[in-house]
């Protein structure tokens, strides 16, 4: 008896398949080639991968484009977010945001905004003046709470919230795709 | 008029029109069919042997036909019956359509060479098919199943390096990343092709034991070869005409057969 390296047998046939998997109805086509999840995943996870990373990048990218937008939609993001209160602050806090919405979207300096100093920009870009009318409302609104001890008048705290919420969206409607 | 409907009463009595089966009497079919297979294993007499092959095949067959059933196990399965009772012809038919529902089993495909080197007919490929496997080795000379691990390997290479390179550029040499494309891509068609092959709708088998060529549709036309073709000769059918196919040998050489001598890969699937 020698020694040496087992090699495989060439020619004849593999077994029979006795599973129950021999009975389920299968369909051809390009579909069978890949018969497990998992090569669907090692297959289409780096394309995936890639794609989704791209368009993450894509999105930075045009952020750090237009930060300004971004300022926007985050003071916006933040007005909403504002729970409505009869507390002092309220007023105030609302106010706060509608001003760093319309600084970024008007490109103004930092500093106090009246209705004043916005409502001159506002009409040159083209803002109705029912939307300029309800921004006026709410800068006076707010304007009085401060010097009310923060009392709203005229309006519940959830419709003054509404009305500078509804007022910043028109305005974004307007302004948000001329840039 | 009533004699006809009276004869139909009765062919429909005596043979009763197939029935699909219900998952029971399927399962019970198919232990039925593997035990037979397995027996015809452990007898010694060929006669014996080569009969319960036959009721194996049957049976699967019957799995097919009434059972509706279509999976690439069942017909490797009754392949394995038809190669063992000598029937190459409908062992290569079955085995091309259970690679057709499952390109990637290496069990079909060891099978579907075992039987294609007993068959009796030999063709030589054509002169740009030997170029063809000279340049795409890679397509020829590695299995199914290599080439969709290297397409994965690959893929993700190209795509890590990709992504890679959208931080980093300078870390990347092109070359590297056009390599593994290249490679990726490559294999994807390869792959690509082997999927649009096993559901090619004109591949058939001759599945009668000699079927004479001829040069037209007809027995009043030359023979078209000097030997007639044998059980398991793979062919493409051209066109149909009445009774006849038109074929396509695997050398480029065309001929006519009657229909009954062939069977499409794609008309059980």
């Amino acid at each position: 008896m020698t020694h040496g390296e087992l090699e495989s047998a060439e020619g004849g046939i593999a077994h029979n398949y006795e599973d129950d998997d021999a009975l389920v109805d299968h369909h051809p086509g390009l579909g069978r080639l890949v018969s497990s999840p998992l090569w669907v995943v090692a297959l289409g996870g780096p394309p995936a991968a890639y794609f989704g990373l791209l368009a993450l990048l894509a999105i930075r990218r045009r952020r750090e484009a237009d930060p300004a937008t971004v300022a926007a939609h985050a003071a916006l993001h933040e007005l909403a977010a504002l729970t409505p209160s009869v507390e002092a602050g309220f007023a105030s806090s609302l106010l706060e945001k509608l001003r760093a919405y319309l600084r970024a979207r008007l490109d103004l300096p930092p500093g106090a905004l009246t209705f004043a100093d916005v409502e001159g920009p506002l009409r040159a870009r083209g803002v109705d003046a029912d939307t300029r009318q309800d921004l006026r409302q709410v800068f006076a609104v707010c304007e009085a709470a401060r010097y009310a001890g923060g009392a709203v008048s005229g309006l519940t705290p959830a419709e003054l919230q509404s009305k500078a919420l509804e007022s910043g969206r028109a305005v974004e409607r307007t302004l948000g795709g001329a840039r | 008029m009533r004699l006809a409907v009276a004869l139909l009463s009765l062919l429909v009595c005596v043979h009763p029109l197939p029935a699909a089966l219900d998952a029971q009497q399927a399962k019970q079919l198919f232990d039925e069919a593997n035990g037979a297979f397995r027996q015809a294993g452990e007898t010694t007499d060929p006669r014996e042997a080569f009969g319960l092959y036959q009721s194996a095949a049957l049976r699967y067959e019957r799995l097919l036909d009434e059972g509706g059933i279509r999976n690439a196990k069942l017909f490797y399965d009754l392949g394995n019956a038809y190669f063992r009772s000598g029937d190459f012809g409908r062992a290569i038919l079955n085995y091309r359509r259970a690679q057709a529902l499952a390109p990637s089993d290496s069990n079909v495909r060891q099978n579907l060479e075992a039987a294609r080197a007993a068959r009796t007919d030999r063709f030589a490929d054509p002169t740009e098919t030997r170029v063809l496997r000279t340049l795409l080795f890679w397509h020829f000379d590695l299995s199914f199943g290599t080439r969709l691990a290297l397409l994965a390997v690959f893929s993700a290479a190209f795509w890590c390096l990709a992504a890679l390179r959208l931080f980093r550029p300078e870390r990347v040499p092109r070359p590297a990343l056009a390599l593994c494309g290249g490679l990726a891509a490559a294999l994807l068609l390869s792959v690509a092709f082997e999927g649009w092959r096993a559901g090619d709708e004109a591949a058939g088998v001759i599945v009668a034991k000699e079927a004479t060529a001829r040069k037209g549709d007809g027995d009043n036309y030359e023979p078209a070869f000097t030997e007639p073709l044998h059980a398991g000769a793979e062919i493409r059918v051209l066109e149909r005409r009445g009774d006849w196919s038109h074929g396509e040998l695997p050398d480029g050489r065309t001929f006519w057969v009657r229909d009954r001598d062939v069977e499409m890969v794609r008309e059980a699937l």
